[in-house]
């Protein structure tokens, strides 16, 4: 490590303001959670948890909350079981074109949202694939790749390979091997891999909204209900436990892997 | 069971287009312990991953008996392997990690247990049965895995540096302790290591190697005394040089110049009239003279200056320097010898036993760098 700096005036200046553009808003939304007014006033004139009372009516927020979650667990399955097998080929083999899948794996990250979505709408209407449960779950798998193969690549690359040969020489499989022993020593890095799978699917917005038909996830019934002139407190309620649901996931991540391990 | 002959014929392997392995042949004996000993990279541990199936070989056969292996993957193959750092299942107890084995090798659940248990027994690790790996000193975990490895009777067992990631205490001790059990065991086993001293006590015949080439194989003794080149000689114990030129050739016996003086060596092999050579000289054979003291038959003897005295404990080493400043080590007894009159600056005699000296070919010696 380098040793402490002492920083200038005008960086810490700018390193706050930046920090002050990432939070403020945030805290804006919660504060105006707590609004008793109809209408999104600030300051709010006084403390009220109405509006949280008030999502548990809200049908189509409900709706809303259990189909993302659905999305967002067969998402994080199917995307698992796919970015294991990659993962496990990036770690353990030096192969021709390992760097091509690598990168073919990780461009959800850098391809416009709008692009995956339109892409995959059209594709999946050329292949006549009309089941819109099953058009979503696999754009969002695509869209966890990324995040799911980077956090098991590490977790593989990490774990001992040595195990799943002792484990072959004791006359396992290779298979059995690798259920038995190499995937209960990733088990850390599997779970944060769901978690973060779990995250961008719920969140996520753009690319869904090209798939979406008669039913909506989360952030889309969201969208469309401030669109439809319902600029109460009732989405900065949703908002805030969204917040907050998400702080709570990330910190226990944190305290339980490491962050730096699962982001790196 | 019955102890397999191990026979490695002919194997080749190349890693990253890059030679690791060169035709390399060896047969291990029914019960024999052999130990490949070599610096890193030298592809002693890519043998032994050769033959655990982990790697297969670009050409050549390995064989147990009259079975050929080379093509069986290694859950086929019954091999046992410790590894370095002992690969323990962490996510499993000791006796779970022993009853792994036992259930890939399809073994009735109640027979199971009762070997478990027994290897644990013969182990002396019955006591940390529910223990996980980590929870287990290095010794401790060394005897687990060795528990779960012989527990499935595999045909040959390879070791892997099985010492080193022992404090040194404690592998004193082990080096003992595995020797004898494995010669309880009775198995095949092949160990890897870098380590001359635990290459010489544990193994019954120790291969030298260098550049995936095995340099000498024989019983440690021979390997120690009658090493067959410079590069033997310098990576099995400590040895000094004396350079010089052949004078005359008598059988195996030749006499060398060096310096003013000539001293007598044995030949690993025949040199001609006029080479040049080096005398090879194990530390601990030279013995120190008075000055004027009567020339014992069969022994070499070489005036030098006395430069410094280092203690090491249980031994000092004496650093001489000859006429022409080459120098020479002499390793002594703390107790018997390092008494009185050691005055760096005194002029000694230096003696050793003709039969206790090798000439190397100069040349061939520097083709190759010195590992040390």
């Amino acid at each position: 490590m380098t040793p402490a700096r002492q920083c200038g005036v005008s960086t810490t200046l700018i390193a706050w303001t930046v920090l002050a553009a990432l939070v403020v808003p945030l805290v804006i939304i919660a504060v105006l959670a707590f609004s008793p007014e109809m209408a999104l006033i600030l300051p709010p004139p006084s403390f009220s948890t109405k509006w949280f009372g008030e999502l548990l009516k809200r049908e189509q927020f409900q709706t809303g909350i259990v189909y993302s979650a659905q999305l967002a667990l067969f998402s994080a399955a199917f995307g698992l079981f796919a970015s294991v097998g990659v993962a496990y080929a990036i770690a353990r083999y030096r192969f021709p074109g390992r760097g091509l899948i690598h990168g073919l794996v990780m461009s959800p990250l850098i391809v416009p949202e709008i692009v995956t979505g339109l892409a995959l709408l059209i594709w999946f209407n050329q292949v006549a694939l009309r089941w819109t449960d099953a058009r979503i779950v696999l754009l969002h798998s695509l869209l966890v790749l990324p995040f799911m193969v980077r956090v098991l690549t590490a977790s593989l690359q990490q774990s001992d390979r040595n195990l799943e040969d002792a484990a072959r020489l004791l006359g396992a499989h290779p298979v059995t091997a690798f259920v038995r022993v190499t995937l209960p020593t990733i088990r850390q890095g599997i779970a944060a891999a769901l978690i973060f799978a779990v995250v961008v699917s719920f969140h996520n917005f753009t690319a869904t909204l090209f798939l979406i038909t008669n039913k909506e996830t989360l952030p889309i019934t969201i969208f469309g209900y401030i669109r439809a002139g319902g600029s109460d407190p009732a989405t900065a309620a949703l908002s805030t436990v969204l917040i907050g649901v998400t702080s709570l996931i990330v910190l226990a991540v944190d305290r339980w892997i490491g962050i730096e391990r699962v982001s790196r | 069971m019955k102890p397999v002959r191990l026979r490695i014929e002919a194997v080749s392997v190349q890693l990253g287009g890059r030679p690791v392995i060169k035709d390399l042949s060896l047969a291990v004996e029914p019960g024999e312990i052999i130990s490949l000993l070599g610096p890193s990279g030298c592809g002693k541990t890519t043998t032994l991953r050769a033959v655990a199936g982990i790697i297969r070989p670009d050409s050549g056969e390995v064989w147990f008996d009259a079975r050929r292996v080379t093509q069986l993957p290694s859950h086929r193959r019954n091999v046992g392997m410790v590894f370095q750092n002992y690969a323990l299942f962490p996510h499993m107890s000791v006796i779970e990690n022993v009853l792994f084995g036992l259930k890939m090798h399809s073994v009735p659940a109640s027979e199971r247990k009762t070997r478990a248990v027994q290897a644990l027994e013969f182990l002396q690790l019955a006591a940390f049965a529910g223990a996980y790996p980590d929870e287990l000193s290095g010794g401790q975990q060394q005897r687990a895995a060795l528990a779960r490895t012989l527990v499935v009777q595999p045909a040959v067992l390879l070791l892997d540096e099985p010492l080193s990631a022992l404090d040194r205490q404690l592998r004193d001790v082990m080096r003992t302790e595995l020797r004898a059990l494995l010669k309880q065991v009775g198995i095949t086993t092949v160990i890897v290591t870098h380590d001359q001293q635990e290459a010489l006590t544990l193994a019954d015949r120790v291969a030298v190697m260098r550049e995936g080439e095995i340099e000498q194989i024989g019983v440690p003794r021979d390997i120690y005394h009658h090493p067959a080149n410079r590069f033997v000689a310098s990576f099995v114990g400590q040895t000094n040089y004396l350079s010089g030129r052949v004078v005359t050739a008598d059988g195996g016996v030749m006499t060398v110049s060096i310096g003013g003086a000539t001293v007598k060596a044995r030949g690993a092999r025949p040199l001609p009239v006029g080479d040049r050579v080096d005398v090879a000289i194990r530390p601990e054979t030279i013995s120190l003279a008075a000055e004027g003291a009567g020339e014992e038959p069969g022994h070499n003897y070489l005036t030098a200056r006395l430069c410094r005295e280092v203690f090491i404990g249980d031994s000092i080493q004496l650093h001489f320097e000859l006429a022409d400043r080459t120098p020479v080590v002499v390793a002594a007894v703390s107790v018997k010898d390092s008494a009185a009159g050691l005055q760096p600056g005194l002029q000694f005699q230096l003696s050793w036993p003709v039969e206790r000296s090798v000439a190397f070919a100069a040349d061939a010696a520097g083709a190759k760098p010195d590992p040390r």
